[in-house]
C-alpha cells in the first residue's frame, strides 16, 4: 500500500455545530490522525470523529486520477471511506468505532 | 471452503439480518416457541431503519434527533430473548450445503446448519452517477440517515437533497429537525403521477399522512421543492461546495434552462433503494425483476417461501417496500416457519396476510407514483460510473456497444465492478447504460450473478481460522489494540462469474 502523507491535517476547515442537539455524546478521547491529535467521543466511528473535525477527504485514488474520495454510503457498502488503522490495516471508517490511542492515516487507498 | 476443523451449528430457525423484517420475524418465532439464530453484519442490530447510536450516548428528552426510538427498542428487545441466539457483526459469507452456510464473525468463524432460513437482508442506496458525485461532502440519502442516527451528526449546516423516492422526504425532514438549513429538495418524479395513485395510497392513510407533514414542515420552514429536478453537476475544491440544479426532460436527462445554483456544504444524493439480493442470488434462488420493486429480487408466493425448500425472504431485500411492510412480512415469513415446524400459528396467518395484501397495495402505488417516464442519464461521458475502479461512463458505453451488451466481456474489458464494493455501487448504473447503449429492456438483462465471499472478508476466514487483527510491517508490538472489524482488504472478486 502506498503511503503518501495524508490530506487530514492540511484541510482541516471545521464547520461548527454539526452534533446534533440533545444528544450527550460519549467521553472525550483523543486519537492521532495523519500525526495531528484530534478529539473523538468514545463508541462514535472513525468516520464521525474525522466528519467532525472537518476532514472530508479520507483517501486518495490510486490511480493516476488521485482523486479525493469520503464518507458516502455510511453502511459499509461502498468502501469509499476506507482509512488505514496502526495495528487493524485498512478499515471502513464508517464501520469502525474509534478507540482511546488509535492512530488513523488517510491518504492513497 | 471450510476446514473439516471447522464447526457446525445444527439451528432450527435462522434469520439472516436483524433490521425491521428480521427483529419482527424473530419476536414471532420466540412468540410460538422457536428458538432462532440471528446473523447480523452490523455491531447493532436495528438495521438502517432502527439504527442505534454508539454504546455510551445518551438522547436527553426533546432532543432535535428524528428516530422511533420507543418501537425500535421494543423491536431490539427480542435480541436478549433467552430462544435467541444473537450473532452481531457477523457476515455470512458462503453457502456451504443445502441451508448450510459459513460465517465469519469478529472473534470466530464457523457454519450453520438451518431447518428453515429467513432472508431478511435489508436494502442500500442505489448510486446514481452524476458530474460531481465522487466529490467529498456529496453523500447518499442513507449515509446522511446513518450519519444522524447512528452517530447523532449533520452533514452540514447548508444542504440540498437531491433524488428520487419516499427516502429524499424522510432524509430532509431528519436534517431539518436536526438544526439544518435545507435549501431545496429536488425530486426527479412530477406530482403528477403522484396524484393518480391517490386512491391507492389512502389505503394506508397514516403513512401518506406522515408523508405530507414532512412536506408541509419543510416548506414552512423555506426549503424549495422542485418536482422534476434533477441533479446537473456538484461543484467545489476537494470537497462539495455548489450544487446545480435543473428540469429534467422526458429522457432522462437534464434540461439546459431554469438551472438553479446553491452553495451548500453537504449534498444529499437518493436516487431509490436497491434490495441487498446479493445472497439470495448467490444461493440460487429464482430471482424477478420488477422496478416497482427495486430491481432483481427473490421470487415468493404468498407465504413468502422462495423457490428453495425451507427458505423464506422479508424487507426490502426482497423489495423496497419500507418499514410497515418490512416489518408485516417479518411477521408473516416467520408464521409460514412455525408452522413448517410444527406450531399451531392459528388464525394469525391469515390476519397477517391481509394486513400483508394492503400495505402491498400502498408500496407498490407509491413506486408507480415516484417512477420516472424514462431511466436517469445524469453522468457526463467523462464521470466515473464505477467508483472502485474509476471506470467512466464513455468506457462502460464504448464496452456495451462493442461486446452487444455482454455484461460479463464489459467487465473484463473495464473492471467494472472489480472492486472491493463487489459491484453494488456501480451494476444498476452499469445496467441502464447497456438498456441504452443496446436499446434493450432493463429486463430482459440477467441478474448479475455473484460468488462467495458476499462480502469482503478476512482471509484467516477462508482458512477458517480464529480471527485476530491484521498485523502489518510497519506495526510495532506496542501498538495500540485493532478496531471494531477485522481488516478488510479487498479480494479480486466479482458479482460476475
Amino acid at each position: 500500500m502506498a503511503d503518501r502523507a495524508g490530506p487530514g491535517a492540511a484541510q482541516r476547515a471545521v464547520t461548527p455545530g454539526l452534533q446534533i442537539e440533545g444528544i450527550e455524546r460519549g467521553p472525550a478521547v483523543p486519537i492521532e490522525l495523519d500525526g495531528c491529535e484530534i478529539d473523538a467521543d468514545e463508541g462514535e466511528s472513525i468516520a464521525s470523529a474525522m466528519w467532525k473535525a472537518g476532514i472530508r477527504t479520507f483517501r486518495i485514488t490510486r490511480n493516476l486520477a488521485a482523486e479525493p474520495r469520503g464518507y458516502y454510503c455510511g453502511m459499509g457498502v461502498c468502501f469509499e471511506c476506507v482509512v488505514h488503522v496502526e495495528g487493524s490495516g485498512d478499515v471502513r471508517a464508517c464501520r469502525t468505532p474509534i478507540s482511546r490511542g488509535m492512530r488513523i492515516r488517510t491518504g492513497a487507498r | 471452503m471450510s476446514t473439516p476443523s471447522t464447526p457446525i451449528d445444527d439451528v432450527d430457525a435462522l434469520i439472516v439480518g436483524a433490521g425491521p423484517a428480521g427483529l419482527t420475524a424473530a419476536a414471532t418465532l420466540v412468540e410460538h416457541g422457536v428458538p432462532v439464530t440471528v446473523v447480523d453484519d452490523n455491531d447493532q442490530g436495528g438495521g438502517q431503519y432502527f439504527r442505534q447510536l454508539p454504546p455510551g450516548f445518551r438522547e436527553r428528552p426533546g432532543s432535535a434527533l428524528h428516530r422511533d426510538q420507543p418501537r425500535a427498542a421494543a423491536a431490539l428487545g427480542v435480541l436478549s430473548h433467552p430462544l435467541v441466539r444473537y450473532m452481531p457483526s457477523t457476515t455470512l459469507w458462503t453457502q456451504s450445503g443445502e441451508r448450510e452456510f459459513s460465517y465469519a464473525g469478529i472473534e470466530q468463524t464457523g457454519r450453520l446448519r438451518a431447518r428453515q432460513v429467513i432472508l431478511a437482508t435489508g436494502a442500500h442506496d442505489r448510486p446514481q452517477p452524476f458530474p460531481g458525485w465522487t466529490l467529498p461532502g456529496v453523500i447518499s440519502a442513507g449515509g446522511c440517515l446513518n450519519l444522524i442516527k447512528g452517530q447523532a451528526l449533520v452533514p452540514g449546516r447548508r444542504v440540498v437533497v437531491v433524488g428520487n423516492g419516499p427516502l429524499l422526504l424522510v432524509a430532509a425532514y431528519s436534517l431539518l429537525k436536526a438544526g439544518v438549513q435545507v435549501l431545496a429538495v429536488a425530486e426527479a418524479a412530477d406530482t403528477a403521477a403522484m396524484l393518480r395513485q391517490t386512491p391507492s395510497l389512502l389505503q394506508v392513510p397514516s403513512l401518506l399522512a406522515l408523508g405530507l407533514k414532512y412536506r408541509a414542515r419543510l416548506l414552512a420552514a423555506g426549503t424549495r421543492f422542485l418536482s422534476g429536478y434533477a441533479v446537473v453537476e456538484a461543484l467545489g475544491d476537494g470537497c462539495v461546495q455548489r450544487v446545480a440544479l435543473a428540469p429534467l426532460g422526458h429522457d432522462g436527462q437534464v434540461l439546459g434552462r431554469d438551472r438553479r445554483v446553491y452553495d451548500v456544504d453537504a449534498l444529499v444524493s437518493g436516487y431509490g433503494l436497491t434490495p441487498s439480493s446479493e445472497f439470495a442470488r448467490m444461493m440460487g434462488l429464482a430471482m424477478c425483476f420488477d422496478p416497482l420493486l427495486g430491481g432483481w429480487v427473490p421470487e415468493r408466493g404468498d407465504d413468502l417461501a422462495t423457490s428453495m425448500a425451507g427458505v423464506y425472504g422479508a424487507g426490502d431485500g426482497c423489495g423496497i417496500g419500507g418499514v410497515e411492510l418490512a416489518t408485516a412480512e417479518g411477521r408473516h415469513a416467520a408464521l409460514s416457519v412455525a408452522a413448517r415446524l410444527g406450531k399451531d400459528v392459528g388464525a394469525a396467518f391469515e390476519s397477517s396476510a391481509r394486513r400483508l395484501a394492503r400495505l402491498n397495495r400502498f408500496r407498490r402505488a407509491l413506486s408507480a407514483g415516484y417512477r420516472l417516464p424514462a431511466p436517469l442519464h445524469l453522468a457526463r461521458p467523462e464521470t466515473t460510473v464505477c467508483r472502485c475502479e474509476n471506470v467512466s461512463e464513455a468506457r462502460v458505453a464504448a464496452a456495451a456497444r462493442t461486446f452487444d451488451g455482454d455484461l460479463w466481456r464489459i467487465k473484463s474489458a473495464t473492471r467494472l465492478s472489480m472492486g472491493s464494493c463487489q459491484g453494488r455501487n456501480c451494476l444498476s448504473s452499469c445496467a441502464a447504460i447497456v438498456a441504452r447503449e443496446c436499446g434493450v429492456a432493463l429486463d430482459t438483462l440477467p441478474p448479475p450473478r455473484m460468488r462467495s465471499p458476499a462480502r469482503p472478508i478476512a482471509i484467516a476466514s477462508l482458512l477458517g481460522e480464529t480471527l485476530g487483527p491484521a498485523r502489518e510491517p510497519d506495526v510495532d508490538d506496542g501498538a495500540p489494540p485493532g478496531a471494531g472489524e477485522p481488516s478488510v482488504r479487498p479480494l479480486p472478486l466479482s458479482l460476475w462469474s
